[in-house]
């Protein structure tokens, strides 16, 4: 008897760029500087290897990232209607016969690789449609090449599209600078555990958003009041916290009170 | 294993409750409230000039609060057209707006959330008499430029 081996399916890589209303969301946000250092990749669509590469984060930490800045709706997954794709990649093949789906071509240029003013024409459509104008970015980004070694990052926004251009009018332009003095690997040294992740994994279980939050909330309100005083807890983001646990009494009563509430039977590791 | 779409989940009802209080400034209002980034608070957060509360029983217990500064109240009684914008007309209008958001839950819950008569004071009025949570929530949100927050107090 004989075994067919399958090869393993290759995955696709999910890439993400800027959300067209992500102005909206931007306001008042205070992230951590490796957060941002991520998002100031996604002008144009990204991966998370691609993230790797260019900021030197492991790979789960890049994957992370990614979801929490599409968690705020900073970002979002990458996706084209065929005619856009084809319209804006001069590689694209012409529509094939019905049933035969033609290849994807490879990713939009790098992050890095400054925006085309115009994009290519198509060069091989069936039905030589109308070209379409391109869409400005919403952000405009001018920041250092690599933010491993990024001592200031300077994002000046501009809006693009009317519905951008009405929101920036109400809100004025928005400058901002974030300041690093240490590589993303040394800025959680030492001991006690992130809980970040933990927080996210309750988050993602009650279905995300404000439901996976009230989910945290009733999470956290089993935990007794004389350890969450002990570990120095007084006041928690459930968005943006980089809080640290030393507390091992903390960790025991967290995990026990996400699987009573949750149903959650174990939470990630230290991240 | 708990459900991720469990509608009879304690935090599925303070969604709802939420959702009560935003449809209030799209409707009275004009516009939506914004919700900002929420943070749990095992210290009850210092109230803004008038806060509302309404104490809840059943599959919530505690209460919930709605703070916020007295420029919103007067943007909001600006909107309903009363001229009268002082300390008084402030409380009355977040005790009728409590009492809106409350008669709205209770349409929505039936008897399966009790609603207590909502209650409302002024920031250098006394706490009123209701159970202290171990810790809450906190939801600020922006209307019209404005700050408040949500105060979610459960005590189970």
């Amino acid at each position: 008897m004989s075994t067919i081996k399958k090869k393993p399916a290759a995955r696709l890589s999910d890439a993400f760029v800027r959300s067209p209303d992500c102005a909206t969301y931007l306001v008042d946000l205070k992230l951590p500087p490796e957060l941002w250092a991520v998002f100031a990749l996604t002008e144009q669509p990204v991966t998370a290897e691609q993230v790797v590469d260019k900021t030197g984060l492991d790979l789960e930490t890049a994957k992370l990232a990614l979801r929490r800045l599409a968690r705020r709706k900073l970002i979002q997954k990458h996706v084209l209607g065929w005619q856009d794709y084809i319209n804006a990649s001069p590689a694209a093949a012409p529509v094939a016969p019905a049933g035969v789906v033609a290849p994807p071509a490879p990713m939009p240029a790098p992050v890095t690789a400054p925006a085309p003013a115009v994009a290519a024409p198509a060069t091989a459509v069936v039905a030589s449609p109308a070209p379409v104008a391109p869409t400005p970015p919403l952000v405009r980004l001018t920041a250092a090449p690599k933010p491993s070694v990024v001592t200031e990052v300077v994002f000046t926004l501009r809006s693009a599209t009317a519905d951008a251009r009405r929101r920036a009018a109400a809100a004025g332009l928005v400058e901002f600078k974030l300041t690093r003095t240490a590589s993303p690997a040394a800025a959680s040294p030492g001991t006690g555990r992130k809980l970040r992740p933990i927080l996210d994994a309750i988050i993602e279980k009650g279905g995300g958003g404000l439901q996976g939050q009230l989910l945290a909330y009733r999470v956290f309100l089993r935990i007794p009041s004389e350890i969450a005083a002990a570990a120095g807890l007084s006041s928690l983001s459930l968005v943006d916290d980089d809080f640290t646990v030393q507390d091992p009494r903390l960790i025991d009563a967290l995990f026990e009170a996400a699987r009573t509430v949750a149903g959650l039977e174990s939470l990630p590791q230290a991240a | 294993m708990k459900s991720d779409t469990d509608v009879s989940a304690p935090e599925h009802d303070l969604g709802v409750f939420i959702a009560i209080v935003r449809d209030y400034f799209t409707t009275v209002g004009g516009s939506a409230a914004e919700l900002l980034n929420p943070t749990l608070e095992w210290i009850t957060p210092a109230r803004l000039d008038t806060t509302g509360y309404i104490p809840v029983a059943g599959g919530l217990n505690g209460w919930i609060g709605v703070s916020l500064p007295d420029s919103m109240l007067r943007s909001l009684l600006d909107r309903i057209g009363e001229p009268r914008h002082d300390d008084e007309a402030c409380r009355d209008f977040a005790a009728e707006m409590t009492s809106v958001i409350t008669g709205n839950a209770r349409a929505h819950f039936g008897p399966r959330l009790r609603l207590s008569p909502p209650l409302a004071t002024r920031h250098d009025d006394p706490l009123p008499d209701l159970p202290q949570p171990r810790m809450s929530l906190k939801l600020p949100f922006r209307w019209q430029g404005d700050h408040g927050f949500l105060l979610v107090a459960c005590t189970s």
